[in-house]
């Protein structure tokens, strides 16, 4: 096998399709008829963006505030703002790191069970967006897949490695996000990288080595070990990740609505990065 | 309550119309004039045509079959039909009884030296009680530049004022600011859903095969409905009844080939046309194997037979069969078309009362997958079916007033989509959105009436009535669309009924006998729209019925205009203002998933709409230069709970400044040369104006929605025709054409991406992809 470069990933199967199609209707016209364009864009624009990230290993809430698209400064931090998470009637206080400005951490570590809801509360030393107070609600997601498997082939026609799940999926909705290590370190390290999908077209089904990850020919040799992560996700995290995942991608008319914000319980741009890992393999 | 309400209205007008039938033909001492008005050279009917009683000034026109009846007193008279770029026929007849003349009309057009680009009679764009109306003939249509050497009508219809395209290159047209679903667009009377070739970049409708195209922007006449925007009537040939015809052509696109010819002389005609395009047989000479393997083709056939069984009775058949094929090397395959069909019957009840009833049968279709036998092997599969039933009336009832009536009935077939993996080791399980059944129903009635010389009004009311029927499961969702409970009802139950009241009214106030003022109010109601996830063209686009979810949008225009002709109506010129509303207008959530959703109706928001606007036209009609200069300036808002904090934002088609001129100038008898110029303001968009880091990636946070635009949009076209000269007893001629498309190399954008840099991590740019460079083509046209 080959060295890596970067993976490809789509999350699900419709889509993979519409790409399909884009490619091959499109390509023609779309090759060589860019070009780089000056447009100026209101710089000012600023929102809250959120990162609320709970799972049985890590729990912290990040703030940010959003900077401006064309600027290359890392966003800035929101500081001294009151952060809680309420689970049941217990209030959860996250105290900002001292180290890493905007970081927040739970003095305790908050329960993980699936079912568990958690509210999350934000009040700011000043306002951002025109706004001081912001809250959220999201719930612990189960992960009620049975993993038989994984295998990972070349296809030659992809020119990518694939890596295919074997497993059980149960009835009902659930919603499912994919991460890989080669030899223990993260290959799917970006939001462009990661997998998710829901079980709309293979509810209930046992899977049959359904496609999950897309590694790109050079990215993996003869006697790697590749590790797959298979989380199960809230509706909401996922519609995030999902959203977050169009917008990275360019827009080609054929195929593409009118570009927009990612939808959100709350005036900020926010995230809650809640999951269940599944075990290792 | 609102059935009762439907059927009364029903019964009303028959009580209301039964006096006057039993008497239709009868009027005390009056007899009538009727018969049909068609060319000399093949039998087409002339819709429009005027007929003028010389001595009375008074007249009727011909209705869209070129029948035409007067009811007078018995006498003298000298009667003049004309028709703009045919030779006007004055007869003097003795009127004693009732009689039947049957005129033909030679075109004056020799050559095509001086080629009108409008067919109706004289002064028509002045004295008719419609509004907001453009027409093209086939020959008009032929002179334009074309993209890629291919004729499309429906670029045409584009560079009309009020009427702009979708996005670049592509067949989608946005009238008056709406969206491309809020326009009827008609063959023969049938609908056709999807009217693009190759992702929307050519129209379906083969330009040989057409003998003219109508749109209504707004002000439908009362027998038409269930569209906001627009109607475009697109009216197939029906066949030359004098002698065996053929025109085609070969282009670098498509080739094609119309026959048509007598069945039986002056009694049976037909019209068969069809075209392919050969793409893909150049795909084959590529060295790249994806290329070579793949398949990449349209075609499509038109066929149409009429027959004149007596002087009462005439019946035409027709049928539209279309179909894109695409194969890629990988085995991944789709297809979609359009299959129309419709038969007509002309039926004369006496020499006042002419009646069209008409039966469609309208399909539109897709399918995407890979074959079984293949990994990942899967099929999707989306079809929309209609049958109408219609009956139209055209009751000549004096020379004041004429009176259409009629009654019209389609089921809907909606089949949203199937998904299902194929074969024994599938990897994808079954999705299927049930099928949705509804019935829309209309009667009318209208009535346009000529008050003294100057006073003409039309005024009509169209009961429009949409019924959803089961099977079907009803779903509810909360404000955010999330899904609370459903509701399911068993089949055949009409489980939910809307009724609406259509008010169609127009004056025309003539001030001269080449001027008028006109004014109009019109009421359309929309049963049916799409959900797209395309800004461009795409057959992969879901059409959904109203529900109990959905109520009905309805559009209320009102428009007025001064209406001026020069020079014997060599001149046309008009100045339009009007303003639309759109109540429970249609929008759909930020990132809405559209395609294969059980749940659709979640992602729609409603508001409302509303655009105004100001269109200004000179047109020349006849001589060696031809061709029209439009200006439009126009808004287009929407408002909808859910989208931009519920403040009002610009519509996806707000194009502000619209300038086109086209010009056709006919060198000689055999050279002739065209060009197009466009201007538009660019297209509204929503443009970053944040962006957040994570997991490594930048994303963008965007701006209120539509608060940025494209740079605007301009472009020029140009086309030398060469004709081959006439000779005595040789039919076949020949003509060669060639375009160019964006001369001037404007590069307009067609989308504009926000990328992050490959090397640079925290740098973000703007890409533009323009679709078109200047694109030279030819095509050599024949016929015989």
């Amino acid at each position: 096998m080959k060295m890596i470069k970067k993976t490809y990933h789509k999350n699900r199967m419709r889509r993979t399709m519409v790409y399909v199609l884009l490619f091959f209707a499109a390509a023609a016209w779309l090759q060589s008829c860019t070009e780089r364009i000056d447009i100026k864009l209101d710089e000012e624009y600023q929102k809250l963006a959120v990162a609320g990230h709970i799972t049985p290993e890590d729990q912290y809430v990040i703030l940010e505030k959003t900077g401006g698209y064309f600027s290359q400064e890392t966003p800035p931090p929101v500081k001294n703002a009151t952060v809680t998470v309420t689970v049941s009637d217990n209030v959860y206080l996250f105290d900002e790191d001292p180290e890493t400005p905007g970081l927040y951490l739970p003095e305790d570590t908050l329960p993980t069970l699936p079912g568990t809801d958690y509210k999350l509360s934000i009040d700011l030393a000043e306002t951002v967006g025109g706004q001081k107070h912001f809250e959220s609600e999201t719930t612990m997601p189960s992960l009620d897949a049975i993993v038989d498997s994984i295998r990972v082939i070349f296809r030659s026609d992809f020119e990518r490695w694939v890596i295919k799940l074997y497993a059980y999926e149960p009835p009902g909705p659930d919603y499912y996000m994919f991460t890989a290590l080669k030899n223990g370190i993260p290959m799917t390290d970006s939001l462009q990288r990661i997998g998710i999908t829901d079980d709309k077209l293979v509810d209930g089904m046992y899977l049959p080595g359904i496609y999950v990850l897309f590694l790109y020919e050079d990215e993996i040799e003869t006697g790697d070990t590749v590790t797959l992560f298979t989380s199960g996700i809230s509706a909401d995290y996922f519609r995030f990740l999902d959203e977050a995942q169009q917008e990275l991608h360019p827009n080609v008319p054929f195929f593409s609505g009118p570009p927009a914000n990612i939808r959100s319980r709350t005036s900020a741009t926010e995230r809650w990065d809640i999951l269940q890992h599944s075990d290792l393999f | 309550m609102k059935l009762s309400f439907f059927f009364k209205f029903i019964l009303i007008s028959a009580l209301f119309l039964y006096p006057f039938f039993s008497s239709a033909g009868e009027l005390k001492g009056k007899h009538t004039l009727s018969g049909f008005i068609s060319d000399a050279t093949n039998g087409e009917s002339l819709p429009g045509a005027t007929v003028i009683i010389t001595s009375l000034q008074k007249g009727a026109v011909s209705n869209s079959y070129g029948f035409y009846s007067i009811t007078l007193s018995p006498g003298k008279y000298s009667i003049k039909y004309s028709y703009i770029g045919y030779a006007g026929l004055t007869l003097t007849i003795d009127l004693k009884s009732d009689t039947t003349i049957n005129v033909e009309l030679e075109p004056t057009a020799e050559d095509l030296n001086e080629v009108e680009i409008t067919g109706k009679g004289v002064n028509d764009n002045v004295t008719t009680s419609q509004m907001s109306v453009n027409t093209i003939n086939s020959q008009t249509i032929k002179e334009i530049p074309s993209l890629m050497g291919e004729v499309d009508l429906i670029k045409v219809l584009q560079l009309l004022p009020g009427v702009k395209f979708v996005a670049e290159g592509t067949s989608g047209i946005s009238v008056r600011g709406s969206s491309p679903d809020k326009n009827l667009i008609l063959l023969d009377e049938a609908t056709v859903y999807n009217a693009g070739h190759l992702m929307g970049f050519f129209s379906v409708f083969n330009n040989d095969a057409v003998t003219s195209v109508q749109i209504y922007k707004g002000d439908l006449p009362a027998r038409y409905g269930g569209r906001i925007a627009s109607l475009v009537d697109i009216r197939m040939k029906e066949g030359n009844q004098k002698q065996f015809h053929g025109q085609g052509g070969i282009g670098l696109i498509s080739s094609r080939l119309m026959l048509e010819g007598p069945i039986a002389k002056n009694k049976a005609s037909f019209m068969v046309a069809g075209r392919r395009t050969y793409a893909d047989l150049f795909l084959k000479l590529s060295n790249d194997e994806t290329l070579k393997n793949s398949t990449l083709y349209f075609y499509d056939i038109n066929a149409k037979v009429n027959w004149d069984i007596n002087e009462n009775n005439r019946i035409f058949v027709s049928g539209y069969f279309g179909k894109d094929v695409f194969k890629g090397s990988s085995q991944f395959k789709m297809d979609w078309g359009n299959t129309t069909g419709t038969v007509r019957w002309n039926h004369l009840f006496n020499k006042k009362l002419f009646s069209n009833f008409t039966f469609i049968a309208s399909e539109f279709r897709y399918n995407v997958g890979i074959p079984e036998g293949n990994l990942q092997a899967f099929s999707w599969e989306s079809a929309i079916t209609d049958y109408n039933l219609k009956g139209d009336f055209t009751w000549f009832l004096n020379t004041n007033n004429m009176i259409t009536f009629g009654f019209t009935s389609t089921y809907h077939d909606f089949f949203p989509g199937l998904f299902e993996g194929l074969g024994e080791e599938a990897t994808f399980g079954k999705y299927s959105i049930p099928k949705k059944y509804s019935l829309e129903s209309a009667v009318y009635i209208s009535n346009q009436q000529k008050i003294g010389s100057l006073i003409t009004l039309k005024y009509g009311l169209r009961v429009s009535m949409f019924n959803n029927i089961g099977p079907d499961t009803v779903y509810n969702f909360n404000s955010s669309g999330a899904l609370m409970d459903s509701t399911a009802f068993s089949s055949g139950t009409f489980y939910n009924t809307y009724v609406h009241l259509e008010p169609r009214l127009g004056i025309v106030v003539k001030t001269s006998e080449t001027s008028s003022v006109k004014a109009s109010y019109s009421r359309n109601v929309q049963y049916l729209q799409q959900a797209s996830n395309s800004t461009a063209g795409s057959p992969f686009n879901i059409w959904f019925t109203s529900s109990p979810n959905i109520r009905p949008q309805i559009g209320d225009q009102i428009a007025a205009g001064f209406f001026k002709n020069f020079k014997e109506s060599m001149f046309e010129t008009s100045a339009e203002v009007y303003y639309k509303i759109i109540n429970d207008a249609v929008d759909f959530r930020d990132h809405a998933d559209l395609l294969l959703n059980k749940y659709l109706e979640g992602e729609i928001l409603k508001g409302k709409g509303q655009a105004y606007g100001l269109e200004l036209m000179v047109k020349k009609t006849r001589g060696k230069f031809t061709g029209w200069v439009s200006y439009t300036w126009s808004r287009a808002f929407k408002q909808i709970e859910g989208i931009n904090n519920g403040d009002p934002y610009p519509a996806s088609y707000d194009r502000p400044n619209d300038f086109s001129i086209i010009v056709n100038y006919n060198v000689s008898n055999t050279i002739s040369l065209g060009l197009n110029w466009v201007y538009l303001t660019g297209q509204p968009v929503t443009f970053p104006v944040g962006k957040f880091k994570y997991l490594n990636n930048s994303v963008p946070v965007y701006s209120e929605r539509n608060s940025y635009r494209f740079p605007d949009y301009h472009r020029l076209d140009l086309s030398f025709t060469w004709r081959q000269k006439k000779r005595p007893n040789k039919r076949w001629r020949s003509s060669v054409n060639v375009s160019v498309y964006n001369a001037y190399n404007r590069k307009n954008p067609w989308m504009i991406n926000f990328l992050n840099d490959p090397t640079q991590p925290n740098v973000t740019y703007a890409e533009m992809i323009y679709l078109f460079g200047i694109i030279p083509s030819v095509s050599y046209n024949f016929s015989f």
